[in-house]
């Protein structure tokens, strides 16, 4: 299955060692509908620099309507963008 | 002292390999170009679009880097076509060299995609040579996401020989003792610095392998090929002490060519051309603070004809206006004003760092004052980009149809 690729507003708790951990981040579905995600856990975190493009994938689960979902987002470094990457279920 | 270890590191078709790797690892797709009959090339223009760089697949049709797309399309009609996209082939091919100066402090990188790296002496921190290089390819596949060929000898260029007997994702030895079983059945134009010209040379003395080149008379060698055919001799023997160059050497000619949109067949577009590619390796030369004697214009016709001449100025220059009045003098010398061109080039060579200029008593110019115009100019593109400043005879240039609309845009300066 193809990436999604979302670009996605985040909020951040970045601590002294410059360590990045995500907190709450908001998306557009294809129904224009505004989704914000509460993560409750960030399982695990990787950096990878895949052509040279240097990024840090976060693997994250959070509730909604009773279910957990895991979500993996991608920090792009040098862009300092982020996207939800791909919603594994 | 130890036996000398050389790594050739190539990256298998490095555009396509780049995209393609950008694609899957960064973008997350499933379709892989690697897997399909694919080429690199631009789709705006297909006039002047050409094949940059094809898949293994796409080889299997016979399509070739280099050969028109239109071409390509008709050796393979379901090829895939993507775009290049230069600053992602920039930052893949500086984290590669990142990565060899890691392992070695000994690299000379030889292109965008190839690499020297000197290994003599590192077996107790990476094992022997050909597990060290396996090591290295998957290390490479694993964090940068793309295929590498490795090549290992005792020399530069028996490690650059190693890299091509096969292809891709390859560790490969060609040490001078495996010479005569690897090397010396191939066709001589697999040699490394023999071209068309040399080729056909070698052929018409009887010379078809690179074992016949290397069991051929030096002597014959040198009076038909000169110096030339003594190095070529030398490398079939697997012979070269070249030391690797980790300081890229100066560069020794600068120069441009473009094809332009339409032919040209008239000499005022003719001189647009010029003084825009004029431009370009003029403010090159002054970034790298050189100066240049020789200009050179190369023509190439709608018929794929090419010629060239060259003239040497009275003194070296890096200003855009004396080497564009320079290289306008040679297209009157050498230009019918009828003959359509596709291609023009400006080469500018004798490159030195001499920063003194010969005045004459004959000149009618003031070269200092035009000085300080380039340096402007080259401050200005600099802080604001390319486009900021342009010559006013270039605004209907980029597209005389549309030149209405391009003057419109832009401040006249």
């Amino acid at each position: 299955m193809d990436a999604q690729n979302l670009p996605i507003q985040v909020i951040v708790h970045c601590d002294a060692e410059g360590e990045l951990r995500p907190l709450r981040f908001r998306y557009e579905d294809g129904q224009h509908q505004i989704h914000t995600v509460h993560i409750e856990q960030v399982t695990d975190s990787r950096e990878v620099e895949f052509v040279g493009i240097a990024a840090i994938l976060y693997l994250c689960k959070a509730k909604a309507d009773g279910k957990e979902h895991l979500y993996e987002l991608k920090y792009t470094i040098q862009t300092h963008r982020w996207v939800l990457f791909r919603k594994l279920y | 002292m130890a036996e000398r270890i050389i790594f050739h590191i190539d990256v298998n078709s490095a555009f396509l390999s780049w995209t393609a790797a950008y694609r899957c690892n960064v973008l997350g797709e499933e379709f892989d170009l690697r897997q399909v009959p694919s080429v690199i090339a631009g789709q705006k223009d297909s006039r002047r679009s050409i094949v940059l760089a094809k898949s293994m697949a796409a080889k299997k049709y016979g399509i070739q880097t280099g050969e028109p797309l239109g071409m390509a399309r008709e050796k393979c009609p379901d090829l895939v076509v993507a775009e290049p996209d230069y600053n992602l082939y920039i930052s893949a091919s500086r984290k590669l060299m990142a990565l060899l100066r890691d392992v070695s402090p000994v690299v000379e990188q030889f292109s965008i995609d190839e690499a020297w790296v000197d290994m003599t002496g590192t077996q107790r921190l990476y094992g022997s040579p050909v597990l060290a290089a396996q090591w290295l390819k998957e290390r490479i596949k694993r964090e940068l996401g793309f295929t590498v060929n490795i090549g290992i000898s005792s020399n530069k260029m028996l490690a650059k020989m190693a890299g091509e007997l096969e292809k891709p994702d390859k560790v490969l030895t060609l040490f001078p003792w495996e010479i005569e079983e690897k090397l010396w059945p191939l066709p001589v134009r697999e040699l490394f610095y023999v071209g068309n010209a040399t080729e056909k040379k070698l052929h018409r003395m009887g010379i078809y392998t690179i074992g016949e080149l290397a069991h051929a008379e030096v002597g014959d060698l040198r009076r038909k090929l000169h110096k030339h055919g003594e190095t070529i001799w030398h490398l079939a023997n697997g012979r070269n002490a070249d030391p690797l160059q980790p300081v890229a050497a100066d560069n020794k000619g600068y120069g441009n060519a473009m094809t332009t949109p339409w032919d040209v067949t008239d000499l005022a577009y003719g001189q647009q051309v010029l003084l825009s590619l004029c431009e370009t390796v003029a403010a090159r030369m002054r970034r790298d603070g050189q100066t240049g004697r020789c200009v050179t214009v190369q023509l190439r016709t709608s018929q794929f004809e090419s010629f060239s001449s060259q003239r040497q100025l009275p003194s070296a220059t890096n200003g855009t206006t004396e080497i564009y009045e320079a290289a306008c003098r040679i297209l009157e010398e050498i230009w019918d004003r009828r003959t359509p061109l596709r291609q023009m080039g400006v080469q500018l060579s004798k490159v030195s760092h001499d920063s003194y200029r010969q005045y004459s008593m004959f000149d009618t110019v003031r070269y200092d004052r035009l000085e300080k115009l380039d340096t402007a100019v080259d401050g200005i593109r600099e802080k604001y980009g390319e486009d900021a400043i342009r010559r006013a005879s270039v605004l209907s240039f980029e597209n005389p149809r549309k030149g209405a609309q391009e003057v419109a845009f832009h401040v006249q300066f």
